[in-house]
């Protein structure tokens, strides 16, 4: 079986991204990955294999925690919320993520125009 | 915490988990429905996006860190599942893993509580004992100690102590007291638990302050006096005289002796209060010292230290007389105390390790048959091992839930053993009589005890279960392919069994040598000759009361003709010494005019009896008389002797009648040389202090002449030779006779079989444990021979059945599978013999009237092993007779 989750993102940046959506309140896993794929107008697909087992991950850490409540299909679902420790990873994250890509970009361009 | 908080919220998780990934399912699937899909596409498409459930679950279970958990959890559920569908061998195997587990726990709690415990006082490391000379037990003067406890410089603090058997309050309840000297609780660092401890102030002649003072232990305080808190202030009546109770002493401290518990404390200078009929002054050498080094200074500086002011201390100390030529001249010796001081310790210690050594054998067979069993049962999974490793599963993973399994009943045995143990311990200790005062040992189990039983509870999991683990799980996993499951790898050597079997008869051989070696020795012992007639007789040991006249001696005789003419009694004396229950050492001596005998030992007895005292123990005489009243005082001073005496210094020549001139050399009390005495008669050897060992010269002087009391003191013994009855019938008309002579003796019985029943005691206890140990080992290497011949009859059940199929009689078939099992019980007893023969000479020091190699004892063991051998494999092998040929082909 396979011990690694097969994805197309780099671990951190699917945890940042889960951060983030659960920033915004209360959500349950589907509503999580809905969201991811709608805001980054369907380029990014998160896999159900890696996604829960980050939930649980940083459920685990203590950034997020969970609580099982009635939900609008009549089942109960499992939300998820931020923890305090689970908003500070997010700021700082998000921080160290701007300044990174900023970064990248600034090489990218730089080199782009000095080979052109 | 969160770990076992996820342990216990483990099955809620799992539902959680569960619901949480169908949730996502339906709502995708609703989501692609909404979108205009058919109810059946909509699901295909989401059952191929989402991939495998349970996958996606294993990886969540290990991002929440609990996998190894459930693994572990589903090992132990896969062990417990395994042991409970064998019952019968798995309580068997449990059983007997707890009574190794427990004899070995049992008999180690013991050798830690005599042998490794620390005295329980602050700093117990930095605790030595003195001695002067190599001499076991030196007794020293109060002088002496004042001297040391002086030189402050020399250590950080000296105690001094002494023990004898008192009696308190109105009842005269018998007591075992401890004289102690007055910064006793002070060098030990050892504080009250109530009231307060001794001062130097006390221990004064005539008492300090408070006169005579008293501590008693928390035991004597519970008993006594219910734990009442006004007991401090109050007095108790010791020996009949009024002692304050000063303080309790802390529960769980005993004194420095290991091995018994005072009742009492008192300061050794109130003796003289206490015991006016047995004064002690400041030169009467009846104390052992302690010292306490000062922090970092080393055992070998100390004694320096110690022997450089040695001349100083004895000629300070050096006591008025003639006994002042030999005092203290050999050198002052230290020793490490942190364990306290211990006669039983001496008594006891190689027994104990020996005893160690016989029970961790019997483990060892123990262990043999699990690895059997488990060996077994990795044959019969074989085909089930080798699926899972064709699956894939690592070799890691096949062999853990075996050593699971061994773990788990080593763990379970050790439980059982562990409540076995302290049972087993407290009933050993409850075998040590002693004649006189209790034996009390701090079987507490401790952290060692625990850690002891751990390390042999692991030790056995890993012997019993790690060997066949591996073994079973060496498969091939083409095996899997192959259709025989039935009889598994019936085509491998089952060599495993081969060398369980052999080490387990080699080491029952062992375990019958050892329990042969030592009930022979105590048999030997008990058949000893004793010298003097223990039947019909009884010794009744007489305190004579502290308000009676000074004369002993007087007194002595007194009671003695008035218990002779008690009817029923034919003869009764009186002596300072009991055979085996009380008797002095043997000191150095010397007769003037005569040359010393080769060699160098020269110790010799000096006992002083009233007459009648060999009719009462049936002493013979063999040339010329015993005493009789007329050897009274002030007329010819005489003595007799015993045979031993005349062999060794006097060989040969005949001494009745002769004048001799003797001088003893009382360590450490110094010189002292007697006025010629004339031979009157000698008498045959009788045991004195020890059944073990060699008779000793004996000089027997009559106690009219010499009652030895500027010399020794002590309490009275009084013999009496029953005339029909049994002896301790007599005891009652004994007791009031006694008390009609002198209205306050204080008296107590024995019979002399007790005594000598107590005197080898030691020898019965290692004998009888050495015997269950050996029929324990028997036993169980018996049920691993049957078991193992059970197994081979099954897995040759396809042999079997062509060879009887082919015409093989019954005989033939069952002479086939014991002739198997016979080679590896023979090749055991040899492989037993052999380490036998090389390993009992350690024993030797322990065995009396036996040789370490007695054939007698080593053919014995042989052949009772294997008659138990060829029994034990005799009943599995009648069933492969009773094989039925037709069917037995058949499943083949």
């Amino acid at each position: 079986m396979p011990e690694t989750p097969r994805t197309d993102l780099p671990q951190g940046t699917l945890d940042l991204l889960v951060l983030r959506v659960v920033a915004g309140g209360p959500v349950h896993g589907y509503g999580i990955a809905q969201r991811i794929r709608r805001i980054s107008h369907d380029v990014l697909r998160v896999p159900q294999g890696s996604l829960y087992p980050a939930l649980h991950r940083l459920e685990n850490r203590k950034l997020l925690v969970a609580e099982w409540k009635p939900s609008d299909t009549g089942r109960g679902a499992r939300f998820y919320r931020l923890t305090p420790q689970g908003r500070a990873r997010l700021k700082a994250q998000t921080e160290s993520w701007s300044r990174l890509t900023e970064a990248v970009g600034l090489i990218l361009r730089t080199s782009g125009e000095g080979t052109r | 915490m969160t770990w076992w908080r996820r342990v216990r919220n483990r099955d809620r998780m799992e539902r959680e988990l569960d619901a949480e990934l169908r949730d996502h399912v339906e709502r995708q699937v609703a989501d692609y429905i909404r979108a205009g899909l058919s109810e059946q596409e909509a699901r295909r498409r989401t059952r191929i996006e989402f991939g495998g459930i349970e996958q996606i679950k294993e990886i969540c279970r290990d991002a929440r860190g609990t996998r190894w958990l459930d693994e572990a959890w589903r090992d132990l559920r896969f062990a417990v599942r395994a042991l409970r569908s064998a019952p019968l061998v798995t309580a068997v195997v449990i059983l007997s893993l707890a009574l190794g587990i427990g004899a070995n726990t049992a008999i180690f709690s013991l050798v830690n509580g005599l042998l490794l415990r620390s005295l329980p006082v602050p700093a117990a490391d930095r605790l030595v004992t003195l001695a002067a000379g190599n001499t076991a037990d030196v007794r020293f003067t109060y002088a002496t100690f004042d001297e040391i406890r002086r030189q402050d410089h020399l250590v950080a603090g000296a105690l001094a102590w002494a023990e004898s058997e008192l009696t308190i309050g109105e009842e005269a309840e018998p007591a075992y007291a401890q004289w102690v000297s007055g910064d006793f609780f002070e060098t030990l660092g050892v504080r009250a638990f109530l009231g307060r401890t001794f001062t130097p102030a006390d221990d004064v002649a005539g008492g300090g302050p408070a006169g005579p003072v008293a501590i008693i232990s928390h035991r004597l305080w519970q008993r006594r006096f219910a734990g009442a808190a006004d007991v401090i202030g109050g007095s108790l009546l010791v020996e009949g005289v009024a002692a304050t109770v000063v303080g309790i002493a802390p529960p769980g401290f005993h004194g420095v002796r290991v091995g018994s518990a005072f009742d009492l404390l008192l300061p050794i200078r109130t003796n003289d209060l206490i015991r006016p009929t047995t004064p002690r002054d400041a030169h009467a050498a009846w104390l052992r010292i302690m010292l306490r080094l000062r922090p970092g200074q080393s055992l070998d500086a100390a004694t320096v230290a110690l022997q450089a002011a040695q001349p100083r201390i004895r000629s300070r100390s050096l006591p008025p007389g003639p006994s002042a030529a030999g005092f203290l001249t050999e050198p002052f010796l230290l020793d490490n105390a942190a364990t306290g001081v211990s006669d039983l310790r001496r008594r006891y210690a190689s027994s104990l390790v020996t005893l160690l050594v016989v029970v961790s054998l019997v483990l060892l067979v123990a262990c043999t048959n699990i690895a059997n069993i488990s060996l077994a049962r990795g044959a019969a999974r074989r085909h089930a091992l080798s699926l899972q490793a064709a699956l894939g599963a690592s070799r890691r993973r096949l062999v853990r839930p075996l050593l699971v399994e061994s773990a788990l009943l080593s763990l379970l045995g050790a439980g059982l053993g562990l409540v076995f143990a302290g049972w087993a311990a407290r009933a050993m200790v409850a075998q040590l009589p002693s004649a006189t005062v209790p034996i009390v040992l701090d079987l507490t189990i401790d952290w060692r005890v625990l850690a002891y039983t751990g390390v042999v509870a692991a030790a056995t999991a890993i012997v019993a279960g790690l060997a066949p683990a591996l073994r079973a799980t060496a498969v091939d996993p083409l095996d899997a392919l192959k259709t025989d499951r039935r009889s598994g790898g019936a085509g491998g050597r089952a060599r495993g069994f081969d060398v369980m079997l052999v080490a387990q008869v080699a080491v029952s051989l062992l375990l019958l040598i050892a329990g042969g070696l030592f009930g022979r020795t105590f048999q030997q012992l008990a058949q000893a000759p004793l010298g003097f007639d223990a039947d019909r007789l009884l010794v009744a040991t007489v305190r004579t009361p502290a308000t009676s006249p000074a004369d002993q001696s007087e007194v002595r005789h007194r009671l003695a003709r008035a218990v002779a003419s008690i009817p029923g009694v034919a003869a009764a004396a009186g002596a300072d010494q009991a055979p085996i229950l009380f008797a002095y050492q043997a000191f150095p001596f010397s007769l003037s005019g005569v040359a010393p005998p080769p060699g160098p030992e020269t110790r010799t007895h000096l006992v002083s009896i009233t007459p009648a005292w060999f009719e009462a123990y049936g002493v013979r005489v063999r040339a010329g008389r015993a005493f009789g009243e007329r050897d009274a005082a002030g007329t010819q001073p005489v003595m007799v002797v015993n045979e031993a005496f005349v062999r060794r210094f006097l060989p040969g020549q005949s001494v009745v009648g002769r004048a001799l001139a003797m001088t003893f050399e009382f360590t450490p009390g110094g010189t002292f040389s007697f006025e010629p005495k004339v031979v009157v008669g000698v008498v045959g050897n009788a045991v004195h202090e020890s059944i073990r060992g060699p008779f000793r010269p004996i000089v027997y002087v009559p106690m009219a002449q010499e009652p030895l009391q500027s010399v020794f003191v002590a309490g009275a013994f009084i013999a009496v030779r029953s005339a029909n009855a049994a002896p301790e019938h007599l005891s009652r008309s004994v007791a009031a006779t006694l008390a009609s002579v002198e209205p306050d003796v204080r008296v107590s019985f024995l019979t002399a079989r007790d005594l000598v029943s107590a005197a080898l005691a030691r020898e019965r206890l290692t004998a009888r444990l050495a015997a269950f140990a050996a029929l324990l080992g028997l036993m169980l290497a018996a049920l691993g021979l049957g078991g193992v011949t059970a197994y081979q009859v099954a897995r040759l059940r396809p042999e079997l059945a062509v060879r009887a199929a082919l015409g093989s009689t019954r005989g033939r078939l069952v002479g086939l599978v014991l002739a198997r099992v016979l080679r590896r019980v023979v090749a055991g007893v040899v492989v037993g013999l052999l380490f036998g023969l090389w390993a009992s000479r350690m024993a030797e020091s322990m065995l009396f009237g036996v040789q370490p190699r007695d054939p007698i004892v080593f053919a014995g063991a042989a052949v009772t092993l294997l008659v138990v051998g060829l029994l034990a494999a005799w009943v599995p092998a009648q069933r492969a007779s009773r094989l039925d040929p037709a069917r037995a082909l058949i499943e083949i």
